[in-house]
């Protein structure tokens, strides 16, 4: 009789915890999030020049994926053509640096920006198309793109730019810039997404007819998104260039980056913001613990993203929020249950006895 | 009040000009004319109903006013203002929304997300964002959505998402609101309630024009009604004054109901009805089982039907298309399938031959159970399908279309391919004329007649024909009605799809009525002519000049009075 309420009120803050705790998921989520920005800013404090050079390609990987899934994920438009942006920033850094005389920062950002703006031609052109048509068209001028820079003598052609060697940049500089441009990149997607400019793309995304008769005008939307998109890549472009020194058409505007991206973010999970950081993380493990067999890495990222496509379809990101809330779940009515059993076979037990007292009653 | 100032529009002005102005608005797709010359006006305030069968036109109707497509001719003026050149969104910005037919939600958006776009999209006035989520919060409540506006709009029930096309349509705050069916796919309960829904925002001075099947809701709402049928506007007037109207009655049911039918349509009606009666006596009669006889007395014929439907339902998603429907067609005889739109008829005909999956019932086809055989298995089996829309190949040429019919022919097939092609053109000689051109490039009925003569390529035993004649010139029509005769003296058993009614009771044997998804009556084409089930499934009333006895519907509601709740 004593110990039922005892008992319930040992075992309610379980599940009061658990709902206080599910409530302040995003906040902690951001502390998550701002201790391990601190913990990579700290990084060149306990990181070797190796580890540095690992953690820059990490970064840039995860702001490629980024920028990709914000016209591929939450804009829909499946763009097979990133490469060319890609290619187009580490190409104008390596021009500005070599012809221009203008400081490095100003060089990237202009990479950028000429990313950008070739988006933003590009987007005029291929805006009109829908889905596979779309995709079709933003590859083909991508490879248009790489055919025109393996025949233009001003950029050396098949063979390349070497940077001048004034651009050498230590290897925690590189690490901070990419580091910086990764933060940006997150945060100015996270907050398009959930601003009213956010809701059109996504409405987009899910019914363009039905958005249009809703007010919203698609071409602008996905104008800017490309362009967006376009920017940050061509950022990631220009650190790839100079953290290597020398480029060539065939790797710069390589097939594997527009690859590489889509690998990350479909792994991660799609137009999500947090499944592409961590899509890069997998992929750039995979990559890295099996280096000395590239055949056994592709053949296992392979495998991975069949893995994800059949049994996760939205991504390891979302699956883990779910397994996560779920195994919460069951912990809280775990507590809650060994709580209410006791309260139970004490109240079983109560009944028992009446029910016998009525039954010799009766 | 509130709710007022969210969801009434601009200043409420009873002037008389009128808001919404079509001039001789034509609209084609290809040869196809959809629209015809449509002139009418809206009056500020006013709720327009639109009624007409399907492919009339109404959808295309809406969808010229929100801008969705593009007129061919004429003129659509909005407050004095020209709208046929606008594109769709500046359309929605100057205050017409439009709810679809069938819902278009943002699938991975919650249902704020979803009415916080329109609601951005009024940029007009911008008192702060937070004014703004008010407002979709208060479109919300009004439409009994608020307790689930942080769900995905992808999960909602089929009732939730129709309230999320009017709440959406509602957060531009309109001046004009277009609702496509609306209540297509609903019942009971549920239709009244949109109903209610719809009169409440009517009755805070949003002008309104209303397509929609389900009769009962127009009646109840319309102040003045507009029958569109083969893109033309056949009638205009108050909803009583239609539902008496001969030629909509003519245009619902055929012209044999129809008082005072024109003469033109009496004649195509009745001169294939002769053939085929005479063509009956002829070859086909005396073969076949009698089952104009037995359905007198019983809705299956004696045993065993070549087709077996049995406790049949259906389900896409959370709509219940077909509900535990019974159904069967004999050896050598035509079944009528009719209802209005919506009323599960495609369903059916998808059902049987394995294009939609079953959910509960099964299916017996010539005395073996097909209820979970995939498709292409029952078409090995004879089962063919025409469809709505015909589907055929368009690049190829006819001959090969005929030759693609064939490659998989019914197992123990007793005819040859030469055989069979010949028997296909002596139906229909104009394909022997034109084997060689592209089929996409033939007229509506020829096309009709390249569906009919690929499916009899396999030489099936059962013809499944949905829509035989939608869209069709009724000469055409009359040319594919006369091939039905032969059809069954081939062996060949039909079920009949048709919106022609009095064409479908002309030639059956037996006739099913189906109403959202139920067979409401079955009988022979007398009885069903003699019964108000027909007018009850088209018009939604009883008023049949066939019928003295009471409808089931009323001395149902008289014997029950307390059944609807």
């Amino acid at each position: 009789m004593k110990t039922s309420p005892a008992s319930a009120a040992r075992l309610a803050p379980a599940a009061t915890w658990w709902r206080s705790l599910s409530r302040l998921a995003p906040w902690l989520g951001w502390g998550v999030l701002g201790v391990l920005v601190l913990l990579a800013a700290l990084g060149p404090l306990y990181l070797s020049a190796f580890d540095l050079v690992l953690a820059f390609t990490l970064f840039n990987y995860m702001t490629m994926a980024q920028s990709w899934n914000l016209l591929g994920g939450y804009g829909g438009q499946f763009s097979l053509g990133h490469s060319l942006f890609v290619g187009a920033g580490s190409y104008t850094i390596a021009v500005l640096l070599l012809h221009s005389g203008l400081p490095l920062l100003l060089d990237l950002v202009l990479s950028g920006l000429l990313a950008a703006a070739l988006a933003t031609l590009a987007a005029l052109l291929l805006m009109r198309l829908r889905e596979a048509y779309f995709s079709i068209g933003s590859l083909g001028l991508a490879m248009a793109a790489l055919t025109w820079m393996l025949n233009w003598s001003f950029t050396g052609a098949t063979s390349g730019l070497n940077l001048p060697p004034a651009a050498t940049l230590d290897y925690s500089t590189l690490y901070y810039l990419a580091l910086g441009l990764l933060v940006a990149t997150t945060l100015t997607i996270v907050l398009l997404v959930r601003s009213p400019f956010g809701l059109r793309l996504m409405a987009i995304r899910d019914d363009q007819e039905a958005a249009a008769e809703l007010g919203v005008n698609s071409f602008p939307v996905k104008l800017v998104t490309f362009a967006i998109s376009a920017f940050f890549v061509g950022l990631a472009g220009g650190l790839i260039a100079l953290n290597k020194l020398e480029i060539e058409p065939d790797s710069a505007f390589s097939m594997n980056w527009v690859i590489t991206m889509i690998i990350i973010t479909i792994i991660g999970g799609i137009a999500t913001s947090t499944g592409p950081l961590l899509g890069a993380v997998v992929f750039f493990t995979l990559q890295q613990v099996l280096q000395n067999s590239q055949a056994l890495s592709s053949l296992l990222t392979g495998l991975l993203l069949i893995l994800i496509i059949r049994l996760a379809p939205e991504g390891l990101w979302p699956l883990a929020l779910k397994l996560g809330r779920r195994l919460g779940e069951a912990l809280v009515s775990r507590l809650d249950r060994s709580g209410s059993t006791t309260t139970a076979t004490a109240l079983a037990a109560e009944e028992a006895v009446r029910g016998r007292s009525t039954l010799s009653d009766g | 009040m509130q709710a007022a100032s969210t969801v009434g529009g601009g200043p409420q002005q009873a002037n008389e000009a009128p808001l919404l102005v079509l001039r001789h608005v034509t609209r084609r797709f290809g040869g196809v004319t959809a629209l015809n010359d449509i002139s009418f006006a809206v009056r500020s305030g006013e709720l327009l109903g639109i009624i007409g069968p399907n492919g009339a036109g109404k959808s295309t109707l809406l969808s010229l006013i929100s801008g969705a497509q593009r007129v061919s001719e004429g003129e659509i003026l909005f407050a004095g203002q020209r709208l046929d050149r606008l594109p769709a969104h500046a359309i929605a910005r100057l205050g017409i929304g439009r709810a679809h037919q069938i819902p278009r939600p943002f699938g991975r958006m919650t249902v704020l997300q979803n009415v916080l776009i329109p609601v951005h999209a009024r940029r007009n006035e911008d008192p702060g964002r937070r004014r703004l989520s008010d407002d979709a919060e208060e479109i919300l409540r009004l439409c009994g959505l608020l307790d689930r506006k942080d769900r995905q709009a992808g999960s909602l029930t089929l009732l939730d998402l129709k309230r999320l096309e009017l709440a959406r349509a509602l957060a531009l705050r309109p001046r004009l609101l277009l609702l496509d069916e609306v209540a297509a796919g609903l019942v009971g309960q549920e239709i009244e309630e949109i109903t209610q829904l719809i009169a409440s925002i009517h009755a805070r001075g949003v002008t309104i024009i209303l397509v929609e099947h389900v009769q009962a809701v127009v009646r109840a709402l319309a102040h003045r009604v507009i029958v569109l049928d083969w893109g033309r506007k056949i009638a205009e007037g108050r909803p009583e004054e239609i539902a008496r109207h001969p030629e909509v009655i003519a245009v619902y049911l055929g012209s044999e109901q129809g008082e005072q039918a024109p003469a033109h349509q009496t004649m195509s009606v009745s001169e294939p009805a002769a053939a085929m009666a005479a063509a009956r006596e002829s070859d086909s009669r005396h073969t076949l089982p009698s089952a104009r006889a037995t359905s007198t007395a019983a809705v299956r014929p004696s045993p065993p039907p070549l087709l077996d439907v049995q406790h049949l339902s259906v389900d896409y998603g959370k709509l219940r298309a077909l509900r535990s429907l019974d159904f069967s067609a004999g050896t050598g005889e035509i079944v009528a399938v009719v209802g209005a739109n919506g009323a599960g008829k495609t369903t059916l005909t998808q059902a049987i031959s394995g294009l939609v999956p079953v959910s509960e019932g099964r299916i017996l086809f010539a005395g073996q159970e097909i209820t979970r055989l995939p498709a292409h298995q029952r078409s090995r089996l004879g089962i063919a399908l025409c469809h709505e829309g015909r589907r055929l190949f368009r690049e190829q040429t006819v001959r090969e279309n005929l030759e693609l019919g064939a490659v998989y022919a019914t197992r123990g097939a007793t005819t040859s391919f030469a055989q069979r092609l010949e028997r296909v053109y002596d139906l229909f000689p104009v394909l022997r004329e034109r084997a060689g051109s592209q089929a996409g490039r033939l007229s509506g009925g020829q096309q009709q007649m390249v569906a009919i003569g690929r499916a009899l390529m396999a030489e099936p035993r059962l013809l499944l024909l949905d829509e035989l004649s939608l869209g069709l010139a009724p000469a055409v029509v009359d040319q594919l009605f006369a091939a039905l005769p032969q059809i069954l003296a081939w062996g060949i058993s039909v079920v009949l799809i048709e919106q022609h009614i009095q064409r479908s009771l002309a030639v059956a044997d037996r006739v099913y009525v189906l109403e959202r998804g139920r067979v409401v009556f079955c009988g022979t084409p007398d009885e069903v002519r003699a019964h108000p089930a027909l007018q009850q499934a088209y018009l939604g009333v009883a008023a049949a000049p066939a019928s003295p006895a009471g409808s089931p519907a009323t001395s149902e509601h008289e014997q029950h009075p307390v059944s609807g709740s």
